[in-house]
């Protein structure tokens, strides 16, 4: 008998059917979709992780990973994410957790996923997915295994080799459990079509910043997720798909006219797209850039592949110190020449809200106004579109009023 | 506190920051624990959904609470530490603020990498105070940590006894004199505590034998309330109290690496990486210690410490310890909530 659908595919295969009215977009569904296919069919050679671990030994090794947001994210742009918060509340009965990552305790209690192989995590971005991973891993300790690898605060040689370090150490533990060994070769091929796809999506970013709009913000947001798919075609392909859009669309005068240029901090709440529509239909502001939709800034060197991947983690921007994120959000508000800038910052994130007060004081010299959203990234519930709408429409007003002064 | 003959002392916030360095560069050291107080002034550098210890702790420098520091060794604990030492750096004048790497894992290369961390730590603070730390100052320094770990086991393991000879509030005051005290009258000090409460007649009581973990716990509060309400505080888990002395550096020809072994074996703490080995030592600790029930402390908004609460308080309840979860924001305001909440507790045991 044919084995009923998980949940989480059944809607990834609706909103993979969805076309948007950017292409790529719709091929970043699709490809995920069927990624998600290779990981239902196969749990035994797949990897839960999150998005800011590099993937390009998992796919040299034919595994296939899949990362926490995406999966709650997913699941939350169907706002299908009420059962999950139940049972991630009744859990762990108190409140101040970012519910992207807590929600993945119901993913898997529920079977909307069966429980992958392989957990395997990098202490960044914050400390609660650590935290869920190692609940997860006492949970279904009979199905998975654990590698955790731990990402200094520091940035020098040191720290680096510590990292690389670690990541051979990642190799030899999946090595073992899947009786696979790693080849050079296979492993120079993702590393070729990662720097192929880092090459297209240094295109992307820069033609984004000289430009008038060429794509919705709210597609830049959606697409951060493709940085999990470098070291595939799949990545090549998504990204040189959208780069040629942009190229047509500016050939033939094909985008809108906006009077503000926005950028885009952190996370979106997938559930709110109208929103964004809102901002860019009836208030003519565009989000011209975002902080995820961030494209490594090195290439990676196979003469050194576990010190070059330790520099590509190190390198992020969300590593080290909030003063240094601070630095690349303002160096990146000034590239894209905005007018002003929106945070949305889950209500319990602490990545998120730890660089506002710094950020807002920062931009305030250079008489850039910064917005704070804030609500729960996943749970619909509470969500008010008047009420955003309402703080949105003030904000382009006070925008509006400066570029006036 | 106030200084002596103006030498250097250096602030500390994690347990994770070896004073045998400090010490042995002839810098007192003294550990940062907030004050409890519940106003905040601190709302322009750090968000709400921030760790209330930290927000405390901000709040009482900003206030000017700890102007006597020469300097301050943050760690990476946490976001809200990174947070922290990048407004310490932002706002208070005059300081030497470091922040200090500490790994999350436990492993040999970990040890060696910390080791690393720790030869730069050492740099700056030689060039920073013009002091040099010797490997005859650093041996002599690890002796003395040493013999003070050692006199607080003693003193632990006396809490095993059916009726102890101390409560969970006097080791916490005991504990606590250890953040401000010179080492060498603290020594002393511990030396006549031992011998004495090893002679003390001890009443037969019926209190509840509690074993307090999570957070960390500097004030009197959370203890008073357990003891108040028919409990007895017998072990604690926590970077306040066992995390600090729980074992020793051992002497050997590479002693940096020795403390850097020793931190990095020590009980961990929340924010380290763990696939069930607290658990065992929790379990362990509760035969030890002939412990009634298990009180889980968090602060709000400290992610490690509750949701690793969430892993222990399952495990523990599925083999039937009494347990109970606890938060609170790191000030008096919740504190007859917890009252109400611990005296349920004790009386269901």
């Amino acid at each position: 008998m044919k084995k009923a659908e998980p949940e989480f595919q059944k809607i990834l295969r609706l909103i993979s059917q969805f076309k948007t009215e950017v292409e790529s977009v719709h091929l970043f569904h699709k490809k995920m979709y069927r990624k998600t296919c290779n990981y239902v069919q196969n749990p035994e050679n797949s990897i839960l992780t999150n998005m800011y671990m590099p993937n390009e030994i998992f796919y040299a090794m034919g595994l296939t990973p899949v990362f926490t947001e995406y999966i709650t994210g997913t699941m939350a742009t169907l706002k299908k994410s009420s059962e999950l918060i139940d049972i991630s509340e009744e859990r762990i009965q108190t409140t101040g957790f970012c519910s992207y990552i807590t929600n993945i305790i119901g993913i898997f209690e529920n079977e909307h996923l069966p429980v992958p192989r392989f957990l395997i995590l990098p202490s960044e971005i914050c400390e609660d997915t650590p935290k869920i991973f190692e609940y997860l891993y006492y949970k279904y300790k009979k199905q998975t295994d654990f590698y955790f690898i731990d990402i200094p605060y520091s940035s020098d040689s040191e720290s680096v080799n510590y990292i690389a370090s670690q990541i051979e150490g990642m190799v030899e533990f999946l090595e073992k459990h899947t009786g696979k060994k790693l080849d050079h070769e296979k492993l120079e091929q993702t590393f070729k079509l990662s720097n192929e796809a880092k090459k297209t999506g240094d295109k992307i970013k820069n033609i984004r910043k000289i430009s008038p709009p060429l794509i919705s913000g709210r597609y830049g947001i959606y697409m951060a997720g493709v940085v999990t798919l470098f070291g595939t075609q799949d990545a090549v392909e998504i990204l040189e798909n959208m780069y040629n859009e942009m190229k047509k669309n500016k050939k033939n005068n094909n985008y809108k006219t906006y009077s503000n240029r926005l950028y885009w901090v952190h996370l979106f709440p997938p559930y709110a797209s109208k929103l964004v529509r809102y901002l860019e239909r009836d208030l003519g502001s565009a989000i011209v850039g975002e902080e995820i939709f961030y494209i490594p800034k090195d290439n990676l060197d196979i003469d050194s592949p576990y010190k070059s991947l330790a520099r590509k983690i190190i390198s992020h921007p969300v590593h080290g110190s909030i003063e240094s994120r601070k630095d690349h959000i303002l160096k990146e508000v000034i590239e894209h020449n905005v007018a002003g800038v929106i945070n949305f910052s889950p209500n319990y994130c602490r990545v998120a809200r730890g660089v506002v007060p710094l950020l807002r004081e920062e931009l305030g010299k250079i008489d850039i106004p910064l917005l704070e959203l804030t609500g729960d990234p996943i749970d619909s519930r509470n969500y008010s579109l008047s009420q955003m709408e309402t703080r949105i429409e003030a904000f382009i007003e006070v925008v509006n009023n400066k570029k006036e002064l | 506190m106030e200084k002596k003959n103006n030498d250097p002392v250096i602030g500390w916030v994690c347990s994770y920051v070896p004073e045998e360095i400090l010490y042995a560069a002839g810098i007192k050291s003294y550990r940062i624990v907030g004050d409890y107080s519940s106003e905040s002034k601190t709302n322009t550098y750090i968000p709400s959904n921030y760790c209330s210890f930290v927000v405390n702790t901000v709040e009482a420098a900003m206030e000017g609470k700890y102007k006597f520091l020469d300097g301050l060794i943050m760690t990476n604990s946490c976001l809200a530490c990174e947070l922290m030492h990048d407004v310490w750096k932002r706002e208070i004048d005059n300081l030497m603020v470091y922040q200090l790497d500490v790994p999350r894992i436990n492993s040999s290369g970990a040890a060696i990498y910390f080791k690393d961390r720790l030869i730069k730590l050492i740099e700056n603070i030689e060039n920073h105070f013009n002091v040099k730390i010797t490997d005859q100052s650093l041996f002599e320094s690890v002796k003395i940590h040493n013999e003070i770990r050692k006199l607080l086991s003693s003193i632990q393991s006396l809490r095993k006894n059916k009726n102890p000879p101390l409560s969970g509030l006097d080791f916490l005051n005991i504990c606590n004199m250890n953040y401000s005290m010179s080492k060498d009258e603290y020594i002393k000090y511990l030396m006549k505590l031992l011998k004495l409460l090893k002679i003390k007649e001890t009443k037969v009581h019926k209190k509840k034998r509690i074993f307090l973990m999570g957070s960390k716990i500097f004030h009197k509060y959370v203890p008073e309330i357990v003891e108040d309400e028919g409990g007895l505080v017998v072990y604690e888990s926590m970077c306040s109290s066992n995390k600090n002395f729980d074992n020793l550096v051992e002497i050997k020809d590479d002693l940096l690496l020795s403390i850097s072994e020793r931190y990095i074996n020590k009980t961990p703490c929340s924010r380290m990486h763990d696939k069930g080995d607290l658990i065992k030592s929790v379990k362990k600790e509760i035969d030890d210690y002939n412990i009634d029930g298990v009180i889980y402390y968090s602060t709000k908004y400290c992610s490690s410490n509750a949701l690793k609460g969430v892993e222990i308080k399952e495990q523990l309840k599925n083999e039937e310890y009494p347990v109970l979860f606890i938060e609170d924001d790191y000030s008096k305001n919740s504190l007859e909530q917890v009252r109400t909440r611990v005296n349920t507790f004790i009386e269901l045991l």
